[in-house]
Order: C-alpha cells, then structure tokens, then sequence
C-alpha cells in the first residue's frame, strides 16, 4: 500500500515537474519572440513551418469538406434538408474540425521534426555548445519557431477552411445536386465573425502547444539516437492530448461561459 | 598569480550517484592544468560543472572571483563570454558553414557586418591552418578538422579560459600530435588560461604545467608532471611510465 502511494505520488510529482518545465521553456520563448537578430530565421521557419505543409494541408482539408457533405447530405435528405449539408460543413470547420485537425497535422509534420532537430543537437553537444558561447538556446532556436508558428498556423487553418467549402461545394453541387446559390447562402448563413475569431485563437494556442511541446522535448532529449526518436514521439503524442484538452476547454470558455 | 577560477568542496550528483566528491582545485591566470583520469572518473562532468551546465549538489564554483552556482542566468551568461571550449566531439552547428560556426559569437553578440566578421574569421582560421575551408559545412570535414574549426571558434572571441574535453580522443596519432601541437601554441600566443581534460598522459605531458588526477570523482593527486611521475601511486601515470620507458 505504501509502495503504491510513494509511486503515485513520485508520478503525480513528475507530471507536475514535466508541465512546469514546459510552461517556463515556452515563457521563455515569448520573452525572446520579437529580437530582432532572429529576423532572418523567422522566414525560414515560416517556409519550413507553413508554406511547405500547405499542400498536404489544402489537399486534406478539400477531402474533409467532400467527406462531411458525403455524410451530412445522405442524412439530411431523409429529411428533405439536404441544402443544410453546407452549413454544418462551415460550422463544424470554422469552431472545431478546421483548428484541431491544422494543429495535428503540424504536431505529426513539423512537431516530430523540431523535437528531433533540436534533440539531435542536443545529444553531440551543440546546445551546449550554443550556451558555452553564451548565446540562449531557447531565444536562439525556440522563439522564431514560436513565432513562425504563430503566424503560420492561424494562415493554414484560414486556407483550410475556405479548401474545405471548396471540397464541400464539389460534392454539394455537383453530386447532391444542390443549386449553387443555395448551397453558398446555407454555407455561410451560419457563421459570423465571432466564429472565425475563435478559430483564430484556438490555432493560435495549439501553434504555442506545438512548438512549445516540440522544443521542449528536443531540449530534454538525452542518450543517443533513441534518445532523439523517443523525444519526437513523446513530442507527438503530448501535443494531440494538450490540443485536444485545449479544446475542450477553448470550447467551452467561448460558448459556454 | 589570482586564481581564476576556485573550486570549494564541489559535489555533484547524478540522481543517488555521486559523480564528483568534495571536490577543490585552483586554476591560476595563464596556467595550462590537465585534468587526467581513466573513462568514467568524471573528468567532463568536472568541466561542465565549472562552466555551468551541470548542476551542483555541495559546494561553491568561482569563475573571475564569481561564484556561479545560484547565480542569475545572465550573470552566468555574462561569464561564458570570457570562456571558451572545445567539446570531445568538436560540436560544431551542422546546419552552418565553417565560418558561420566560427563567427557564432560574433553574429550573436556585435554589429559588425557580416564582412567584418568575416575579416575576423578568416584571420582564425589562417592561425589554424583552415583557411581554405571557410564555406564548407561540417559533414564535409574530417575529425582533425572538425577540431580544429572548434579550436577556431573557441578562440576567435579571445576567451581567457579555454576548457578543452578529449581533444585528441578519435584522432589518428600525426593528427593527435597536430592537435597538441596546436593547443600549444595557441596557449602560447593568446596567453589563455587552460583547462584540458584528457585520458592521454602523452598530451598531458606535453601542454600542463599542472595535472590534476581524478580517481572515483576525487582528484587523488594534483602536480607537475614530474612530480606525479615520482610519486604517483595511480596506475594511470605507472602504465604511461611504463610505455615511455620501453621506447
């Protein structure tokens, strides 16, 4: 019983330790954000980041609004509303599909990669290397991720949403048959500006989960290459449960406090 | 002669283990001390610990008259701009050329231009014998290369320590007694202040003024090289005795 207790409550310490830690990497990389000698590399990592997800992005996001009218107009039409196929597309994209699902494919793509770059230099030295020439590793190689994130995320689910209405448009129209005029009035009759807002932060806060989960995994990264796989997969698999608890709890603060 | 950097009953721990074990030392301005011991002693934890990137459990660490266990990240950082070292496995950035490795410090800590700092790294890299090799990345460079563009980037900031890990270890032996050869006349031109941790006696022998042996995280002797080749019990210095009398 006591042995029970002592490991529950070492385990319960060390999530504490984990998430505390994340907390002051990710502090620490907003601290840092806006110096001006990074300039150069927020470009770079904002191609790395952003323009190079985009075609995989786009091509997803059309699949999923040719999906989710597939679904919602064989349905609907039971009801004889199958024009509100388009609707529940751009809810369902704008508030939560279009945020959550931009956010785990940069956690799979980019977030994998950054946990193991910086988990690779940290394992031969160069982060201490970085610090022995007094140079902040967290300023020098986190913040213009963070904020290559920041700006890249927000912009990837904006395209998605409007690929996604293009993919649902090809469905609805051309396969459920549902007048053009029709179907682009019930797309966007049910969405409004505060709606788009809070996609826009959601993606803001799972760009901040993602690079800070990456970069913080990369730092702590130790032993050899397992070392580097074990940081991009714990990487990966922390930054899915905080978007999606993350989420939950955005959800419920915009339409439910 | 101050000591420019002071060591006080230093312990370190690595969870339960204890690594180094009340540990003190003195390293005089302009001293070249060899940390020597077999692997595993705990020679590089020894070095990381004086600049910082380990942890101590007991005691105090002072770098120029500061102690640096508990003090501010930026007071620390502050001091690492007088240090510089050369890690056992050269750590150069391998996503950065030759002279982006070595004008680091440079490209992070001035407003010169890029021209500039050029101008500086070139310079470097001559006293190093890599001035051909400026845009090269480091995956395109040998060993013995790869140290010396390290030995280039530790100095170019003219450091007054230089902390060296296992500068010879990997190195075929003409490459290894280039290295030395270097070490050495880089301590004599610049006047640094050198702090070389090594298993090779024959490197020890040939750039200390002092050397400090380490056994099981103590350092169980500390002397001139002949003082130790008299008197020392270890087998470490028995063995190179051995091998050098055989030649």
């Amino acid at each position: 019983m006591f042995t029970f207790i002592r490991k529950t409550g070492r385990a319960i310490l060390n999530y504490i330790s984990y998430f505390g830690s994340l907390g002051v990497t990710t502090i620490d990389a907003f601290k840092n954000i806006f110096s001006a000698k990074k300039s150069e590399n927020i470009f770079k990592h904002i191609d790395l980041i952003g323009v190079r997800s985009f075609p995989l992005v786009g091509i997803i996001s059309v699949f999923i609004g040719m999906v989710l009218v597939m679904e919602t107009a064989y349905t609907l039409k039971r009801f004889g509303a199958e024009i509100y196929s388009g609707g529940i597309v751009s809810v369902s994209m704008i508030r939560e599909l279009g945020p959550v699902f931009v956010a785990i494919i940069m956690a799979g793509r980019v977030g994998g990669s950054i946990a193991a770059e910086i988990g690779t230099m940290k394992i031969t030295e160069q982060i201490d290397a970085m610090e022995i020439l007094a140079v902040d590793p967290v300023a020098y190689l986190v913040s213009p991720r963070l904020l290559a994130g920041i700006i890249s995320l927000p912009s990837l689910f904006l395209m998605s949403f409007f690929l996604a209405i293009a993919g649902a448009a090809i469905v609805g129209i051309l396969l459920v048959n549902i007048p053009s005029g029709m179907f682009f009035y019930q797309t966007f009759r049910f969405i409004g500006i505060r709606d788009m807002i809070v996609g826009l932060v959601k993606s803001i806060v799972f760009a901040i989960v993602v690079i800070g989960v990456a970069s913080h995994e990369g730092l702590r990264a130790v032993g050899g290459a397992s070392g580097v796989g074990n940081a991009a997969t714990t990487s990966v698999v922390v930054s899915f449960f905080l978007i999606i608890l993350c989420n939950l709890i955005l959800t419920g603060l915009f339409y439910f406090v | 002669m101050e000591d420019i950097i002071k060591l006080r009953d230093v312990s370190v721990k690595f969870g339960e283990t204890e690594v180094l074990k009340k540990i003190n030392l003195e390293v005089k301005r302009g001293e070249s001390l060899v940390v020597v011991g077999s692997s595993g002693c705990g020679k590089t934890v020894l070095l990381k610990t004086i600049l910082g990137l380990i942890p101590v459990a007991e005691g105090d660490i002072y770098l120029f008259g500061e102690k640096i266990n508990g003090a501010p990240k930026s007071k620390i950082m502050q001091l690492r701009s007088r240090l510089g070292m050369v890690f056992q496995s050269s750590a150069l950035f391998d996503s950065m050329s030759v002279w982006e490795n070595v004008g680091f410090y440079y490209l992070n800590h001035s407003d010169m231009t890029d021209e500039q700092i050029r101008t500086l790294v070139r310079d470097m890299l001559k006293e190093v014998g890599m001035e051909s090799f400026e845009e090269f990345l480091p995956e395109q460079l040998s060993g013995g290369m790869k140290k010396r563009v390290s030995i280039a980037r530790a100095l170019v900031s003219k450091p007054e320590v230089i902390f060296y890990d296992e500068p010879t270890t990997g190195l075929d032996p003409i490459m290894a007694e280039s290295i030395t050869e270097l070490i050495t006349e880089m301590h004599k031109k610049f006047r640094t202040t050198d702090i070389t941790v090594t298993h090779d006696i024959h490197l020890a022998s040939r750039i200390s003024d002092r050397i400090a042996l380490i056994e099981n995280g103590t350092i169980r002797d500390i002397g001139t090289f002949d003082d130790l080749r008299k008197n020392s019990q270890s087998p470490l210095i028995k063995s190179f005795i051995f091998t050098e009398e055989r030649k």
